[in-house]
This record gives C-alpha cells, sequence and structure tokens, in this order.
C-alpha cells in the first residue's frame, strides 16, 4: 500500500505542467501564447480562481499552467486550492476537437477542529465544436483527494483524545460533467462560462449543493 | 531545472510519507469513537432490540428525569450539566438514540420512520423504571423536544412533566420553516463556505467516514457569526450522519405532526428559547409551543441553541422549580 501511494505522488509531481483553464484551440495566436484567466463562481463553495498558462506547439497543441482558487469567508487563505497540469488536443476534424486534461491539485481547509492539506489528481476530457472567435463544448472529468493530512485541534482532541492525527488515504472523489464555451472579444480578451454537475464517487453521499459553475475573463498577451 | 525541482519535490514528499503510518479513514476508531457494540466498556443498555449507550445519575426509585438529546443523530455529551438534577431528587437517565452518539448504527432504512425513536424512548422509560407510581419526566432539547412531545402526544398518561428547549417544530412545516432560515447558505460567508467546501476533500458512505464528516461540519455551523448563536462547538461524541439524513429525508417526505393528541395533556409544560439563536426567536416559540393548553414559556438570556451548555446557569434554576412543582 505505502509503494503504491508513494508511486503515485511521484507520478503527480512528475506530471507534465497544464493549466485546467478553458482553452479555444482555434483562437490560440503565435504571438500571444500567454493568458491570465480570472474566474469567479461556484465550485465546493463561493470561489474566486487566478490561472496562468502557456501554449506551446509539440507533435500537437498542449498548454501548461497553474492557478489558485479560494473560497470566499472572513479568513480568506485558510482555504484553498492551487492546481498545477497540463491540456492537450488529442483530436481535431474540422472545427470538432478533442482534449485530455491532467492535473495535480493541493488543497487546503481548516476550521476550529482540523486542518486538512490533501494531495490529488483531476483528469478531464472535453469535447467540442471550436471557431476562431468562440467555443462551445461538453467535459467529463474525475477529481480525487488521494493523501490527505488530517491534523485535529486541542478542541477536536478534548473530544476524543483517541483519534489520530495523520495521512490517510484515500479520503474522497467526486465525477463532474458539464458544458463550457467563450467568446473572443478583440485580439485580447476572452470570456468563458462553464457549469455542470458533480457526483460523489461509488455509492459515496454528494455533495450538499453538487453543481459548479465558473464564469471567466482570460486575457492573452 | 523544472525538472529538477519536480523530481525533487516528488523525493521529498516520498522520503516523508515513508517514515508515516497510511490510515484508512473508514477503520473504525480512528477518526471517531467506537460505538458500544464495537467497545464493551462503554456503558450500554439492551433495548427494543438494539444496544443503546446509556447511562443514569441518582437514586433510582426517585422521579424518573429522561434526557433526550437533539439531532436527529446528535448525543448526550453536551447535556451532561442535567446529571445536577440527580442532587435535586430526581433519577436522571441519559441515553444516546439509535443511530446516534455513541449508540449501534443500522443501514439507513432503519431510520425512516419516526415511531422507532418514539419506541425506543419508551423501552429506555420500562427498563429503568422501578414501579408503575415512579413519575416520568421528559427534557429534550432540539430533536429531543420533538421527540419529547412526540412521546407526550402517543401516552400522555405515562407523563408527569416536561421540559422543552427549542423543539424545531412540532409539526413538519413548523419544522421546514425553521430550517430554512436556519440553515440559509449566505454566499460570502465562511460558515457556509466551510460547510460546502469539506465535500472535495472528504466523500463516503460508510458511517465511520459519514459520522466524521459530520463533526465537522458541525464545527463549520457553530464558527463565528453562526444563526444558532451558539459560541463554539458543544461537547459531543460522535454524530449519527445516516440517522440524521435519513430520518430528515422522511420528515421532508412523509411530513409529521406531533400534536394531534397534545389537547389531552394539560400538565404545565416548561418551554424554553434562547436569546441569542436568531433562527428561533420569541414569535416561533409562540407558535410552537402553542399546541400544548398549558404553557410556561422562558427565554433563557445569554446563550444560544445549545441552552443546557452555555446556558446552564441560567437555565437551571428556572428548570429546577418548574421540576419540583411537578415532582
Amino acid at each position: 500500500m505505502k509503494t503504491i501511494v508513494k508511486a503515485l505522488l511521484v507520478a503527480m509531481a512528475l506530471a507534465g505542467t497544464a493549466s485546467s483553464q478553458n482553452i479555444n484551440w482555434r483562437s490560440l495566436g503565435e504571438d500571444r501564447r500567454n493568458v491570465v484567466q480570472l474566474n469567479f463562481g461556484y465550485d465546493f463553495g463561493v470561489t474566486a480562481q487566478l490561472g496562468y498558462s502557456r501554449s506551446f506547439t509539440l507533435i500537437m497543441p498542449v498548454v501548461v499552467g497553474v492557478d489558485l482558487s479560494v473560497p470566499m469567508g472572513d479568513v480568506l487563505v485558510d482555504d484553498f486550492k492551487a492546481r498545477i497540469g497540463g491540456q492537450v488536443e488529442v483530436v481535431e476534424v474540422g472545427a470538432f476537437s478533442a482534449t485530455i486534461k491532467i492535473a495535480s491539485n493541493f488543497r487546503r481547509y481548516e476550521t476550529q477542529l482540523v486542518r486538512i492539506v490533501s494531495f490529488g489528481s483531476d483528469f478531464a476530457a472535453v469535447a467540442g465544436y471550436y471557431r476562431s472567435t468562440w467555443y462551445a463544448a461538453a467535459e467529463f472529468g474525475f477529481d480525487k483527494a488521494i493523501a490527505t493530512n488530517l491534523k485535529h485541534s486541542d478542541v477536536m482532541k478534548a473530544y476524543f483524545p483517541g483519534i489520530r492525527d495523520g495521512w490517510y488515504v484515500p479520503t474522497g472523489g467526486h465525477y463532474y460533467y458539464g458544458v463550457q464555451g467563450g467568446k473572443t472579444i478583440g485580439e485580447t480578451f476572452e470570456i468563458s462560462l462553464r457549469l455542470g454537475a458533480t457526483n460523489a464517487q461509488f455509492d459515496d453521499e454528494n455533495a450538499v449543493l453538487p453543481y459548479y459553475v465558473q464564469l471567466g475573463l482570460g486575457v492573452r498577451f | 531545472m523544472k525538472n529538477l525541482t519536480l523530481f525533487l519535490a516528488a523525493a521529498i514528499a516520498a522520503v516523508t510519507l515513508s517514515s508515516c503510518d497510511i490510515l484508512d479513514p473508514s477503520e473504525p476508531g480512528l477518526l471517531v469513537p467506537q460505538t458500544v457494540d464495537e467497545d464493551s466498556s462503554l456503558p450500554s443498555i439492551f433495548v427494543n432490540g438494539t444496544q443503546l449507550h446509556s447511562e443514569t445519575f441518582g437514586n433510582p426509585n426517585d422521579p424518573m428525569l429522561v434526557v433526550i438529546h437533539g439531532g436527529p443523530g446528535g448525543d448526550y455529551r453536551g447535556m451532561l450539566k442535567c446529571s445536577q438534577f440527580s442532587a435535586d431528587g430526581f433519577y436522571v437517565v441519559f441515553y444516546d438514540q439509535r443511530g446516534s452518539g455513541l449508540s449501534k448504527r443500522y443501514p439507513r432504512e432503519t431510520y425512516s420512520t419516526m415511531q422507532i425513536f418514539i419506541d425506543d424512548l419508551d423501552a429506555v422509560i420500562k427498563y429503568y423504571r422501578r414501579s408503575p407510581n415512579q413519575k416520568v419526566i421528559l427534557m429534550g432539547l432540539s430533536w429531543g423536544a420533538m421527540l419529547a412531545t412526540a412521546y407526550v402526544n402517543e401516552y400522555p398518561e405515562a407523563v408527569s412533566g416536561a421540559v422543552l428547549m427549542e423543539p424545531g417544530g412540532l409539526t413538519w412545516n413548523d419544522t421546514d420553516e425553521y430550517l430554512k432560515r436556519l440553515q440559509a447558505l449566505t454566499l460570502f460567508d465562511e460558515t457556509s463556505n466551510d460547510y460546502v467546501y469539506l465535500d472535495q476533500l472528504i466523500t463516503g458512505n460508510d458511517h465511520n467516514k459519514l459520522d466524521y464528516k459530520a463533526a465537522l461540519v458541525s464545527a463549520a455551523t457553530s464558527s463565528k457569526g453562526n444563526r444558532e448563536g451558539n459560541a463554539g462547538p458543544a461537547p459531543f461524541w460522535r454524530h449519527g450522519a445516516v440517522c440524521n439524513s435519513a430520518a430528515m429525508e422522511y420528515a421532508k417526505n412523509q411530513g409529521f405532526d406531533f400534536t394531534t393528541n397534545l389537547r389531552q395533556y394539560t400538565t404545565r409544560v416548561l418551554f424554553a428559547y434562547s436569546e441569542l439563536n436568531v433562527a428561533y426567536g420569541q414569535a416561533h416559540a409562540q407558535k410552537v409551543s402553542s399546541a400544548y393548553p398549558n404553557v410556561q414559556l422562558v427565554q433563557v438570556m445569554g446563550t444560544g441553541h445549545e441552552i443546557p451548555y452555555f446556558g446552564w446557569d441560567q437555565f437551571y434554576p428556572v428548570a429546577k422549580t418548574y421540576l419540583n412543582t411537578v415532582k
């Protein structure tokens, strides 16, 4: 079991870095390979997300990047999610395109009972219709919280002295599916919308609000 | 350079984890205490085909005061200050309801009825009762006050008095009204976001994982500025997540009315509500308590919903005075 966990972590760390941003492959330009994107919406909390990505042309188009999202609240930095990953266009037939996305994620969560840090992965496929100034696509993905460190507060330990701090593997996962679309404005800006639903893995209980919606503004340079 | 950085990060992670135990969140006893059927050192009773975590204080021949916790799915740890009534001439009985606290767990469908909770309460009373003339008084908080009323509604002649602390409602409509005010998610609020953010980190379908998650969520609902007005989380052992979820689903789908026979119960009832629970308030207290024909309505100052824990100093003298009148 320990060997499997170590191998998974190494694979995650060595995964090609690519952004999980919403990408219109047909509007990528040689002279504007960098994108900064600001997203706002609901994703297991009302969240604001800032990301950076850069496109490369290898055998096929590849986008790499990072993003950071924080949920709203009185304390902004006690909870956050950071992702680093890659996406590659694997199919292009006319205006139809299909993309594979792989990302490693790191999450932090803290309340008066526990501090949680978690390493995980996010795999998704996106397929749709892409034109130079707009796109519409469907997505399907799986987000897994693989290795999670739980450190309980004195309050929690007073309630249950036998509680075990440590690394718990695995702790959770969910599927997500939805639609996304975007519109280019001029040569520099792009707005995007992404919305869908989530479903907990296996027979696990679903989220309190099993939906997501994200409105984004991208700036190319 | 990038690859080297990544390799070093992976190596550090591997070395760190190689020195740590990897734990299974579903393993009993790691994240939540074991239940009475898993830990024989816990005090328990066998009634109505189940095993319940239970303990008593005082003289078994004194009038019986049965303390009924909230939830569904809570436990009686936050109500243990009520054991003080044993010094006032009462035999105080505590129990964790079926599927709650440290009592035995069951599949979801077991809790899809209100009657089983009423029958278990009846069985607990019969288990501890020393004589047919021994008086029985019920003291319930939140869902516990609702369950106490359901019992009074079914067995009005068997109950000599009742202390009810902020029952959500005695009908589903009243309860639903209260819950909507209480559970309204505020978009930019720390409490609301703490409540939902956890869903991406922990998912499960077994009692251990779900009860642990329920414990963490309870902290979110008692965080700064919470609507119930609590100063923090009241002490608990273990939340019964499946019991809570199943009972709530049953209530939403089937409804309930615990007032159909209450007009028969003419004994005075002490009905307490808190100053700081912004979702409850005097109007709701008056509306809910009006189902009883004889009510003493009391506001407990300086506390939120967890009256017997955070509001004990204000609550105890009022409750003691009432209990002495029905003793």
